[in-house]
């Protein structure tokens, strides 16, 4: 499901999200997730990116209405 | 008009800077190090058309001045503190065409710092020609900076970089002022032109840095709490990307979703959560299996080609300290190191061929969180398989960890994964374990135990890294965020390099140690207290047993005396009463005093004590051994006995070269000496209790 990002919360992680080019407004799509609660696979634009369970969480998003 | 000498190639990570950087070097490169730090530095040399020698610097990946790892901080480094000998007088900047709006958030900040800047799009044959063209145009127009959209593959494309390149050497760069695309926020206006009156700052941007972090490499407070500095910087990288975004509305052109649909198909298979783990097992299995069995021939041939030469010259040279120095002591010393070549080849061709291919990465994602149960991180992973060839390359590649912590016990416990010197050890001992028999009818026992080993060695160092992770406080965050490269073919050129990168790094490092070991242990084990020898040899050669023996036999008889009371043999017996409830005697301490040079020296100091001539192989040393018998009768390699001995070995540190790169990475003596220590506990008591036990 598509969801949009409002907000960053943790500051350090942000830096990193940032220059990754996943900010606020960007839209952004869990595609699986690795077994035993591991890493998310997630679409950003047209870029994949693996994130942990953690870093998602850092992530205050909402889901997109299309 | 000053010429650029010195000329670094930034970008993010998998932009393709390393292919261009290989595409203008060729192989001419030198692997070193930069100014203390333990990251490699690939230098090569651009010749111009003029004919003059270019130093082209391979900077490792960042995706922005304000780092993360240990490897990013080599950018600012270089590029804010200059703190190299030779300073970066100009940069190839590379950005990936299919990933433009993160590639170019660094670009924007390398054209602050006001460096002459020549900008290589690369990955054209993976967009339309009508979008690179466009990108080209506008990037070249904006910024005033030579810019070329490339494909690496396709030559007229290398020609016409190799000439815009030239064009950019060529340039008057003096007058480089541009306006900084960010401007220095009000509040910090005053206090960084101030600084920037007294140092020598190349812009104002370029001020505000080093004003904001003094060093941020050398721990120095900043001028801002952390806080404050994160707001700063994410600031910057906001206005930052509005700049990009309204680049990329003035192109108004988009490639229809090109999105790499091939590797998310590739990836519905090779991330499944459940066919993922497989294939990733059936893969690594597939890699042993190929290394092993390749390297066995060239293994051998290089064996027996030092075997004969050294044999050869001891017949050809008179007999002499020199002659023997040379033939006991250099040349298997530098046997002792060509011999791992083929299968540390083998095993980094694999796994840099997977890397480029884009797999790695999967991997860490399937395993990341796996590991991190133990305070390792996914990128473990790639120090961890590699320290079954050799633990030296494989604790240099844990330098990709950006975390600390993660990174020290990932290099701490790669030793304890069963590397290629353990191999002849096992193999000779292991016929006194078990039977070579099968069991249920299709398993080879002695194979079991020798897949009970690698796990063994896995399980013990995952247990180690868990109890130095619950041990050791965390110091910075540790995180994954990364970024899938697409799958793509693997470059020869840039496999190639790699890969004998990775050996050079052996050769050199392993190297000299083992070197230097080997002569020493040859003169522990050749010389003894003056007149001992000759004693000895008087004493022996009246014995009524030693006058039966044939010419040869009688010689192998001395050397085995000799080496008896050698320096090497006193300390054998000196150690003695310490490993005898380890079931050894003080010929195994000889040999695991000898071990330290490299452990497969085991076979050969064995092979001299038992006097079977040192260029022998595990299977004769193990007919002799299985003949040596104890006072009872009995036979002394026994099962408690050769097994206590192969676990001691699975255990201990008996490399003094991996001893030496950890001294390295760590920055001093502590942490190998540590290491020796815990290892070297754990080893005996493992071998005590499997001794007294049985």
């Amino acid at each position: 499901m598509l969801r949009e990002i409002i907000r960053i919360t943790d500051p350090e992680l942000a830096v990193r999200f940032f220059t990754l080019g996943i900010y606020p407004g960007k839209f952004i799509e869990i595609i699986r997730r690795a077994p035993f609660g591991g890493a998310l696979y997630v679409q950003v634009d047209q870029s994949f990116f693996v994130l942990r369970k953690k870093e998602w969480e850092a992530l205050e998003t909402k889901p997109v209405q299309l | 008009m000053k010429k650029l000498q010195n000329i670094a190639i930034v970008g993010n990570p998998n932009s393709g800077k390393s292919t261009i950087f290989n595409l203008l070097t060729g192989l001419d490169q030198k692997v070193g190090n930069f100014a203390g730090v333990t990251v490699e530095k690939l230098e090569g040399n651009f010749i111009s058309f003029n004919k003059e020698k270019i130093l082209l610097t391979d900077l490792p990946g960042a995706y922005s001045l304000h780092t993360t790892s240990k490897d990013e901080q080599i950018l600012s480094k270089c590029l804010i503190y200059r703190d190299e000998s030779k300073p970066i007088d100009g940069i190839i900047y590379v950005a990936d065409l299919r990933y433009l709006h993160q590639q170019l958030l660094l670009l924007t900040q390398i054209l602050d710092l006001n460096y002459p800047t020549f900008i290589v799009l690369s990955n054209k044959d993976h967009v339309s020609e009508e979008l690179a063209q466009k990108w080209q145009h506008f990037i070249q127009q904006k910024t005033q900076c030579i810019t070329h959209a490339m494909s690496a593959r396709k030559a007229y494309s290398i020609i016409q970089l190799k000439e815009k390149l030239n064009n950019f050497i060529e340039q008057e760069h003096d007058l480089v002022q541009r306006k900084n695309i960010y401007q220095v926020p009000e509040e910090f206006k005053f206090s960084v032109n101030e600084f920037k009156k007294n140092n020598h700052s190349r812009s104002d941007y370029h001020a505000l840095l080093q004003w904001l972090e003094t060093d941020s490499t050398k721990n120095n407070s900043s001028k801002l709490e952390k806080p404050l500095l994160i707001r700063q910087q994410i600031a910057e990288t906001m206005s930052r990307y509005s700049l990009i975004e309204n680049w990329e509305s003035q192109i108004k052109y988009q490639d229809k979703q090109y999105a790499n649909t091939f590797s998310k198909k590739l990836d519905n298979i090779l991330t499944h959560p459940i066919w993922g783990l497989g294939i990733f097992f059936i893969v690594m299995f597939l890699v042993f299996q190929i290394m092993y069995s390749w390297a066995e021939f060239p293994m051998t041939a290089i064996e027996n080609a030092f075997a004969y030469s050294s044999e050869s010259l001891k017949n050809l040279l008179p007999q002499h300290w020199f002659a023997q120095l040379l033939t006991e002591g250099i040349i298997p010393g530098l046997a002792g190191v060509m011999v791992f070549i083929p299968q540390i080849v083998f095993l980094f061709l694999m796994l840099t061929l997977l890397d480029e291919a884009g797999y790695m990465t999967r991997v860490v994602y399937l395993l990341d969180h796996l590991l991190s149960k133990f305070g390792l991180n996914g990128r473990s992973i790639i120090g961890l398989v590699s320290g079954a060839a050799c633990a030296i390359p494989a604790i240099m590649s844990t330098r990709s960890i950006y975390n600390r912590k993660e990174r020290f016990i990932t290099s701490f416990v790669i030793p304890l994964i069963p590397c290629s010197a353990r191999i002849p050890v096992y193999t000779a001992l292991i016929g006194f374990v078990v039977a070579p028999e099968k069991v249920l009818g299709i398993f080879n026992l002695q194979g079991l135990v020798f897949m009970g080993l690698y796990l063994l060695g896995i399980g013990t160092a995952l247990l180690i890294a868990y109890a130095l992770h619950k041990f050791i406080p965390d110091t910075d965050q540790s995180f994954l965020i990364m970024q899938l490269p697409d799958y793509q073919l693997p470059h020869y050129k840039q496999v190639l390099t790699t890969v004998i990168n990775k050996v050079k790094a052996f050769v050199i490092e392993a190297g000299k140690v083992i070197m230097v070991i080997s002569v020493l242990l040859w003169f522990l084990s050749s010389f003894s207290w003056p007149g001992e020898f000759e004693k000895i040899e008087q004493i022996v050669s009246k014995e009524e047993k030693y006058i039966s023996l044939s010419d040869e036999e009688k010689s192998a008889t001395l050397e085995a005396y000799k080496l008896e009371h050698s320096f090497a043999g006193k300390i054998g017996k000196l150690i003695e009463p310490a490993i005898e409830p380890l079931g050894f005697d003080w010929k195994i301490g000889i040999s695991l005093i000898t071990s330290f040079a490299a452990r497969e020296v085991f076979v050969g100091t064995m092979s001299t004590i038992y006097s079977i001539g040192n260029n022998s192989d595990e299977v004769k040393l193990r007919e002799v051994l299985n003949s040596v018998k104890r006072p009872d009768g009995t036979a002394f390699f026994n099962f408690k006995t050769s097994l206590s001995l192969i676990i001691f070995y699975a255990f201990a540190l008996q490399c003094m070269s991996t001893m030496a790169v950890m001294k390295r990475e760590t920055g001093g003596w502590k942490i190998p000496i540590l290491q020796f220590v815990l290892f070297g506990l754990l080893a005996y008591l493992a071998s005590l209790m499997i001794y007294q036990l049985f």
